[in-house]
């Protein structure tokens, strides 16, 4: 496959865990993949450190900014708004109109009904899917994103941190039982 | 049904027209320059979606208000055009959008719920134009009086005025608006809504609440909606909603009834009417001249009782020929005065109405948002982000939103 075949607009969680994971650079290094977000995905990430690792990914051309401003893109974006955040909203509607894969961890109801709707679940990503690709084109391995987690869990304070540290363990434990 | 690039810049356009905003203004709350509005306005430059939310919010618009087949220009817009000074006070137009933006929150979520009103609007309405002041007073006598009696009120006070209107399907909620304006009423496709200054004192807030109650009831007919001012008495529409206030809180035979038991005012050989074992019992009291005199302190107690203000007790009482206007004047400087501050403080500390003023005395437009989100994101209505958006709406802070279980990841 060409460089950038697979155009993949990911929403805020998602390169919120990845900069967490300490992997947002070597994960847009993937080869076959074009990272994309939208704006509204940019104004989401609020914290001081993320948003210079994210702005240090866009300035390297790791990651694109894109904004929806066809009529359509629109309409869709005011649709979704009704039941996603901003940026699932317009992230959604890109891909749907564009035709490029989500990149989402997300699995409630209301979010997987809009996708079942519009770009179906096989356009849907998971950072498990694109970790796996990452860990095999050797990018990282499974032991390094161990040791970040445990960095993480001990620095963990928030709630919302918490429940992060949980949701990269139930990753790190599904890519354990792919590694078989 | 999808519309052209052509149609959304007029559309914003128009929005922003009937809002009273200038290009300059608009520019400036969004952090753009004037060209880049007069070109979106001109369909020059194709708007984002980052830009039409904010926009959308500056309005105080749904989203999905721009891309209705029918688009309604007028609707909320009324409120800007009705309060042009929002447009010099930045920090109160914020706080006016984000309102506007909860109510559409709610409004919307309550779609979604399938939350139905049984009843949209009170189930009689009195609209009359009303040409003089003096008709202005009778018509809002008028309707008080009979409204109390469709109500079944009798001439108890009223413990929650809020409740009222709840229980004719008026939205009714607190927000933070200038100085000078008590409440604004409008009607939306979903509801009639009511917003009352937060910021004015409790008892005030009641006065304000039966005060759009009036509007509702009267002027909603004809018009998209109303802004109270404090200082618009000379407009018939407001001076007919005070009086409807005044009476409605404060009926006449019980303003009596109050002042009889303290053996106050009452005239000379007044018929009393005392309810002893399930009889009516009549008899004519006599006063004793220094028992007749109304002072401060029935006035504080007369305002205790029927949880209203000292001031407006002072004016009610007047109003009633109960007072002159030599003693509505004396009764007025003591409730400013240091004493009467001392007094009021004392005397309302203990009284159930009174100690409401540290109760919301109505639904907060904050509450009832976090409260459908809830309910929303259990019944897998909306994502986790949109349930995380709406708590951040309602004014909750990061670390207390990931307590909830809806916003946390599984």
């Amino acid at each position: 496959m060409a460089k950038g075949e697979i155009i993949l607009i990911a929403d805020s969680n998602a390169i919120i865990d990845l900069i967490k994971l300490a992997i947002l650079n070597s994960i847009c290094k993937l080869p076959d993949y074009k990272f994309l977000i939208v704006k509204e995905v940019y104004q989401e990430i609020t914290r001081l450190e993320q948003r210079e690792m994210l702005d240090e990914a866009i300035s390297n051309r790791l990651v694109s900014l894109v904004s929806l401003i066809e009529i359509e893109e629109l309409q869709l974006f005011s649709r979704f708004s009704l039941s996603l955040g901003a940026g699932e909203a317009a992230s959604l509607a890109y891909a749907y109109y564009h035709g490029t894969y989500f990149l989402s961890d997300e699995n409630n109801n209301a979010f997987m009904r809009e996708i079942r709707n519009t770009i179906s679940e096989a356009r849907l990503k998971r950072t498990l899917d694109i970790l796996a690709e990452a860990i095999s084109e050797k990018l990282f391995s499974i032991l390094s994103l161990k040791k970040r987690i445990k960095e993480l869990e001990a620095k963990a304070v928030t709630p919302r941190d918490l429940n992060d540290i949980e949701h990269f363990k139930r990753i790190l434990l599904k890519l354990e039982n792919r590694d078989g | 049904m999808t519309i052209t690039q052509e149609e959304l810049a007029r559309r914003l356009r128009e929005a922003r027209e009937k809002s009273g905003f200038t290009q300059e203004q608009v520019a400036k709350a969004l952090g753009l320059v004037r060209p880049v509005i007069a070109q979106i306005e001109a369909g020059k430059r194709k708007v984002s979606s980052l830009e039409l939310a904010a926009l959308a919010r500056l309005y105080g618009r749904p989203l999905s208000s721009f891309f209705e087949e029918a688009f309604e220009a007028d609707g909320i817009s009324f409120i800007w055009r009705a309060i042009p000074e929002l447009h010099q006070q930045p920090k109160v137009q914020r706080a006016i959008s984000r309102g506007l933006e909860i109510i559409n929150s709610i409004l919307e979520l309550e779609n979604k719920l399938g939350i139905t009103r049984l009843k949209s609007a009170p189930a009689v309405i009195y609209p009359k134009k009303v040409q003089t002041k003096l008709e202005a007073i009778q018509h809002g006598k008028e309707v008080a009086g009979q409204e109390r009696s469709r109500l079944n009120l009798g001439l108890a006070p009223i413990p929650d005025p809020a409740a009222i209107l709840d229980s004719q399907g008026i939205l009714i909620f607190g927000f933070e608006l200038p100085p000078g304006i008590s409440g604004f009423t409008f009607r939306s496709d979903q509801a009639i809504i009511c917003a009352i200054n937060a910021d004015e004192p409790p008892v005030r807030q009641r006065y304000s609440i039966i005060h759009e109650y009036c509007h509702v009831l009267c002027d909603l007919n004809d018009l998209p909606g109303i802004v109270s001012r404090s200082e618009s008495g000379k407009d018939l529409r407001e001076v007919r909603a005070d009086v409807f206030a005044a009476n409605f809180l404060m009926p006449e035979e019980a303003v009596q009834i109050f002042l009889a038991s303290r053996g106050k005012s009452i005239p000379s050989r007044a018929k009393t009417h005392l309810l002893i074992k399930d009889e009516i019992v009549s008899y004519e009291a006599r006063r004793t001249e220094q028992a007749s005199r109304i002072n401060y302190i029935d006035a504080v107690q007369m305002a205790n009782h029927f949880g209203v203000s000292v001031e407006s007790v002072i004016w009610r009482l007047n109003d009633l020929k109960l007072i002159s206007e030599k003693e509505k004047k004396d009764l007025l400087e003591k409730d400013k005065s240091e004493w009467g501050k001392i007094l009021k403080k004392y005397l309302s500390k203990q009284h159930p109405l009174s100690m409401g003023k540290n109760k919301i005395i109505y639904q907060n437009a904050r509450e009832h948002l976090l409260s459908l989100a809830i309910e929303a994101a259990r019944k897998g209505l909306i994502s986790r982000r949109k349930f995380i958006e709406l708590l951040k709406l309602s004014g909750l802070a990061e670390k207390d939103i990931f307590m909830f279980p809806e916003a946390r990841r599984v």
